[in-house]
């Protein structure tokens, strides 16, 4: 990771727990962010409800296509947490797009509890579902953490 | 001069090497180091603040969740917590 041949560049990554939370995910693929920073890398930590929420805002002013370039221009962008969202059908278009745009330029991560069968119940568009998997998992490296939670009571 | 020299140092953004200057040639004046390692010597502490003010902006800008200091990676801290492996 100390060299711009970084193996996860410019390939996605999917860090995934199956059911239940806590298991580090966020705190590992932030790990993975700081070391792109530290060796010279643009990137961006964004929680899934903060992203979907600004691509809806910006639905409002017409300025989805200045978000996505903002976006799409980032080396590495970290989306924490993609769960059961409630989303609009212009939120996911432009989700979409991003990781369209994104796709085997840049490197994207995502965290996420859900199964890669349960993602057409986020996104709410079986057809676009599968054309975005499709995507995402051409050059992706899934990563599923199973182990104790990290926030369970202590002593 | 010296006036002149800091007013130079400000216009081309040279902010370390105008920190710095009135100490190092003061040093230079004792030590009298070469032309070009007094210099080089100069030209790398501001090349090297660059590094550290460009890393602290791109680490504002990435929004992290934690304020983690530039030397610990979460990583580690990550995997302290868990449990050792089972023998």
């Amino acid at each position: 990771m100390n060299s711009p041949s970084w193996s996860l560049f410019p390939r996605p990554s999917i860090w995934s727990s199956s059911v239940q939370p806590e298991f580090g995910k966020t705190g590992l693929a932030s790990g993975l962010l700081l070391k792109a920073l530290q060796n010279g890398y643009r990137g961006l930590f964004i929680r899934a409800q903060d992203l979907f929420d600004e691509m809806y805002a910006s639905l409002a002013d017409r300025a989805s296509r200045k978000l996505i370039r903002r976006w799409a221009r980032l080396d590495c962008l970290l989306i924490d947490e993609v769960g059961y969202l409630n989303l609009r059908p212009e939120q996911t278009n432009i989700f979409f797009k991003l990781m369209e745009e994104r796709c085997r330029r840049k490197a994207t991560l995502i965290t996420t509890n859900l199964e890669y069968d349960q993602w057409a119940r986020l996104l709410g568009n079986k057809d676009l579902t599968e054309a975005l998997l499709s995507r995402l998992r051409h050059q992706c490296q899934t990563i599923r953490i199973n182990g104790p939670s990290l926030r369970e009571p202590q002593g | 001069m010296t006036e002149e020299i800091q007013q130079l140092l400000k216009n081309l953004r040279l902010h370390k090497i105008a920190e710095i200057i009135e100490g190092e040639l003061a040093a230079a004046g004792t030590t009298s180091p070469s032309y070009s390692d007094l210099l080089a010597r100069l030209l790398r502490a501001e090349w090297l603040d660059q590094q550290e003010r460009r890393l602290q902006s791109r680490f504002k800008h990435a929004h992290l969740p934690e304020q983690w200091d530039f030397g610990v990676v979460p990583l580690q801290a990550a995997t302290r917590r868990l449990p050792p492996p089972d023998p």
